[in-house]
């Protein structure tokens, strides 16, 4: 307790609100770029941490990365190009909102949701963090892998409404997955001797292709009349949620920011699944399941507050137990280590004023973040106020450079254009790019922690039962899958037991 | 030009064979190595499964979608397509400010009928702000020898 | 706004700045203009704080910009390729390390040769990649491991953070030379491999960051795969030492594209020899657990090619090595 009042005084010291507003108005604005993502700001300003107090180093670069969050949703509603790869769920509903006349509600949504899941995230670090650290040792490849399971079966759930065509699609994602590099062996597969594809596709190349590119292809084939980017909100209310999208939004959020904040704790892709599983569970659950895709409130507010807590909570294993469990945190180990300091479990008591100094940061930095962002509505709404006919060459320019600037390389320009015109045609003829995009991203962690999981136990499936949160998972995920089968049964079974 | 509902014939056949293909890949590299799977595994089962599953569209009832009854209007997409096509290969030839203008230019005066003047200064604002944004303000190094001279890089 | 203006102003600035390029070019002497280190792996592992480091002393030594960019990909030798293929004019530079030079060659397809390709301008610094237990483990010594994997085969599971790198190689190299049979469970990085580590998912790991966890008492090392033995820990022997076939060096370095000019070698050599032997560089590299080690070019090319001649007939004996 002592330490969180520490850490409180200690990040509302003048000059730690300063570099933690830098970081939050930074990260808001690379968020908003596609391709520049919080990786390669972190480590353009890691010189200028050499100079700083490493407290105030960790503040700012760590707002750079929950900052991101909050801009990447900006172009995931107004264009469909996710700022970020954790914002790529965004562009389902999000655009879907702005294209109806209600891309103010959407990105104040965004923010709000971003922002009561930042409050519950720093909440759970205060009070449960460094205990779950320790859950991260408990999480190895064969509870991932069973995890990953039950994710797949809900996808497969989710879609199987739209028939056969959501499962070809699932299957040419899990496909996908598989470029690159044989991750055991190091065969190269399916790279047809382009070096850039021994890493595999990247998730936002592939994603500002499908949905950005093939969404400026789909309005460039259209009618004048039909095309109009989006409808502007006429009066001021419309710019803010309504009730109505409040009373739609509240479990969303909580569960979205519940999910971020477990998940985040999670070695791997926490902040990105995060919002797949959210999107996936609150289609599971919701009344008029046939409202996602077509503008549902809650198909954003839950992915946007899932990848907010995940961003905030993955701090947790980089500072109790020295391990990042994402790229960006490796940056901020990297600026921690330069700083002389070496994040483990013994840094909160060698050092309380960063380890608390930093999560009590946080608070203030989501409280900036939601002031700044709210008035900014206004200002990107009425960017949509250009013509179509400027607009869409725009974008089609800010695709091409995303994609560039994620690696600095023309391959990735090249696949996500390619990928552009395969989500054109996909779209034409009645096939969903979503499920395969969400398959992409699981089919990658699900055959590596597979194979992982599978030398760990010596070659032998029982490692699946022998595990207990392994077992539970994958009991869940064989329940949700006869379901559905045993209620088919019932309705066979029921008109007769009452006919006798 | 086909109606959409053959052209949906002809991408779940095209996913058939892509199935197909990765399923002989995958099969080629390697199903199992001892106990464990091996490289393949995944690439064929995921084949096998887009092959299957894309077999019902391919051969079943064509079927009509929504966007089938609009017009496409074919200029407009083919100068936007191309564009797509320019912004992939000319960058590291031409240099990166030259192809936006490029493209820029090919998508404004031919697919959207703005005037050539017109789209000409549109193009080099858009193209320049672009590039000054990305390139100087964010660091982001695009290929362009022309602007690598001007800045005595 | 007219349109005719908005044309003839961008004209205007367009002239403006060719006058002030031709004059920029005006300058004589190297450096005059910018120069551009590319990292070719994603930023935060030790080549990115690194160069970093070396990039803003050197910017102030060398009175110009240095730029730092990074072009991650396929083991880093989609970056070093980029550069192998750039104009020698002394304002492209890539840091390397040494398994894409000596290693990854010998065992897949690079866009270059290090032989003919690449100027080897200096190297800078050489890390240590310990094969350690977690701290309760039964195995007190490297022999205690591999004889266990020897009469349990595929019993000991271990894991590598930098895979197809030279402690890799290296470790099999030994597991081979004992008779002992282990798994390789594949992670990405050290981070992973410590984690299944210390959850008990595995027995052993092969990594460059281990330093935390030696401090913090999580972990025990048993034996150093690289030559050169880990500061603080006179007692862990390295696997020359304890005569097995492989125990690379893990340098650090920059290198040019082929047929650099001698004047822009010289002074490089000078400037990585002051950077390097700054109390600065080494406050960081004992932050980081690496030693300094400055070879000026001829020092460093000669060990790199006898590093990479060696590997290459260590890897074609144990049948590692492409076809």
């Amino acid at each position: 307790m002592a330490g969180i009042l520490g850490g409180l005084a200690h990040a509302a010291l003048p000059a730690n609100l300063l570099f933690c507003f830098i970081g939050v108005a930074l990260g808001t604005a690379v968020g908003v770029l596609p391709g520049i993502g919080p990786t390669a700001t972190i480590s353009l300003l890691l010189p200028i941490t050499f100079h700083m107090e490493p407290a105030s180093a960790v503040i700012m670069l760590g707002g750079i990365y929950y900052g991101a969050m909050y801009g990447g949703s900006i172009t995931s509603i107004l264009i469909r190009v996710p700022g970020e790869a954790s914002t790529v769920i965004t562009c389902i509903d999000g655009y879907e909102m702005a294209r109806r006349g209600r891309a103010g509600p959407a990105l104040g949504m965004a923010a709000f949701s971003s922002f009561i899941a930042g409050l519950i995230a720093v909440l759970g670090m205060m009070i449960v963090g460094p205990v779950l650290a320790r859950a991260a040792y408990h999480f190895g490849p064969v509870e991932i892998a069973a995890l990953v399971v039950l994710g797949l079966v809900m996808v497969v759930m989710i879609s199987s409404a739209s028939s056969l065509r959501a499962m070809a699609m699932i299957a040419l994602g899990l496909l996908l997955s598989t470029i690159g590099q044989d991750f055991v062996t190091g065969e190269e597969r399916f790279t047809f001797g382009i070096a850039t594809l021994t890493d595999g596709l990247g998730l936002a190349v592939i994603a500002i292709g499908l949905f950005g590119v093939s969404e400026i292809l789909m309005l460039a084939g259209q009618r004048e009349e039909d095309r109009a980017v989006i409808q502007s909100p006429r009066r001021l209310r419309e710019l803010l949620p309504n009730r109505e999208d409040w009373s739609r939004s509240g479990w969303p959020i909580l569960r979205g920011s519940f999910l971020g904040f477990f998940l985040g704790l999670l070695p791997g892709a926490g902040a990105l699944v995060s919002t797949f599983a959210s999107y996936v569970l609150e289609k599971k659950l919701a009344r008029q399941p046939e409202r996602f895709g077509r503008g549902a409130i809650e198909g954003l507010s839950g992915p946007e507050a899932s990848n907010n807590a995940a961003a905030q909570s993955a701090f947790v294993p980089l500072l109790s137990l020295g391990i990042p469990p994402n790229a960006v945190m490796g940056v901020v180990l990297g600026a921690l280590m330069i700083q002389g300091i070496a994040p483990g479990p013994r840094l909160a008591t060698d050092h309380p004023d960063i380890f608390w100094g930093v999560i009590a940061s946080m608070l203030f930095g989501n409280i900036m973040l939601v002031i700044l962002n709210v008035p900014m509505v206004r200002l990107f709404v009425s960017l949509l106020r250009v013509p179509t006919r400027i607009l869409a060459p725009c974008i089609l320019l800010f695709c091409a450079v995303g994609a560039y600037s994620i690696n600095n390389n023309m391959v990735d320009v090249a696949v996500a254009m390619i990928c552009g015109v395969l989500g054109y045609v996909l779209r034409r003829t009645g096939f969903d790019p979503v499920p395969l995009l969400i398959a992409f991203v699981l089919g990658g962690i699900l055959e590596k922690s597979v194979r992982q999981a599978l030398l760990i136990g010596y070659g032998s499936p029982y490692v699946f039962v022998e595990r207990p949160i392994a077992l539970s998972l994958l009991v869940v995920a064989v329940l949700l899958l006869l379901l559905p089968l045993a209620r088919q049964i019932l309705a066979v079974v029921q008109p007769r037991s009452q006919s006798t | 030009m086909p109606s959409v509902a053959a052209m949906g014939r002809l991408v779940a056949a095209t996913l058939v064979l892509t199935g197909i293909f990765g399923a002989v890949g995958g099969y080629r590299l390697g199903l199992w190595i001892g106990p464990t799977p091996g490289p393949g595994l995944m690439p064929f089962a995921a084949s096998v499964l887009l092959a299957a599953f894309a077999a019902v569209p391919a051969l079943g009832r064509a079927r009509a979608f929504a966007e089938d009854g609009a017009a496409t209007v074919w200029p407009r997409f083919v100068s936007y397509t191309g564009a797509a096509g320019l912004l992939c290969v000319a960058p590291p030839l031409m240099g990166t400010t030259a192809s936006f203008i490029a493209a820029l230019v090919l998508v404004l005066a031919i697919g959207e009928r703005i005037s050539a003047p017109r789209s000409l200064a549109l193009s080099l604002v858009i193209a320049l702000a672009t590039v000054a944004l990305f390139r100087l303000a964010l660091d982001v190094p695009l290929p362009d020898p022309v602007i690598d001279r001007l800045l005595g890089r | 706004m007219n349109i005719r203006h908005v044309v003839s102003g961008s004209l205007a600035i367009v002239t403006a700045l060719l006058a002030a390029t031709s004059l920029a070019q005006a300058q004589a002497g190297y450096p005059n203009k910018a120069i551009k280190l590319v990292v070719p792996y994603n930023p935060g592992g030790s080549s990115d704080l690194t160069t970093r480091f070396i990039a803003d002393m050197a910017k102030d030594i060398l009175g110009q910009p240095v730029v730092v960019e990074n072009r991650p990909g396929a083991g880093g030798t989609i970056g070093i390729g980029s550069v192998a293929s750039s104009a020698p004019d002394g304002y492209t530079f890539s840091q390397i390390t040494a398994s894409p030079i000596i290693v990854r060659p010998h065992v897949a397809n690079v866009p270059y040769d290090p032989r003919k390709d690449l100027t080897f301008l200096g190297r800078y610094m050489v890390t240590h990649a310990p094969f350690a237990v977690k701290a309760d483990s039964p195995f007190k010594t490297i022999q205690d491991a591999l004889s266990f994997a020897k009469s349990n085969p595929g019993k000991l599971r271990w894991a590598v953070g930098a895979p197809q790198g030279g402690p890799h190689l290296a470790t099999e190299a030994m597991l081979r030379a004992a008779g002992a049979q282990a798994t390789l469970v594949p992670v990405n990085g050290g981070a992973e491999a410590l984690l299944a580590l210390m959850g008990g998912s595995i027995e052993a790991v092969v990594v460059d960051d281990y330093a935390r966890p030696l401090r913090d008492g999580e972990i025990r090392l048993l034996a150093e795969s690289g030559p050169v033995k880990v500061k603080g820990a006179p007692n862990v022997p390295t696997y020359r030492e304890l005569g097995y076939p492989l125990s690379p060096t893990i340098f650090y370095g920059l290198v040019g594209p082929a047929g650099l000019p001698s004047e822009v070698v010289a002074k490089w050599n000078a400037t990585l020899k002051q950077i390097v032997e700054s109390d600065k560089f080494r406050e960081l590299t004992d932050r980081i657990n690496a030693t300094p080690f400055y070879g000026n070019s001829a020092d460093f090319t000669a060990q790199v090619k006898q590093d990479y001649e060696q590997m290459g007939k260590a890897l074609a004996d144990l049948g590692l090595a492409k076809k």
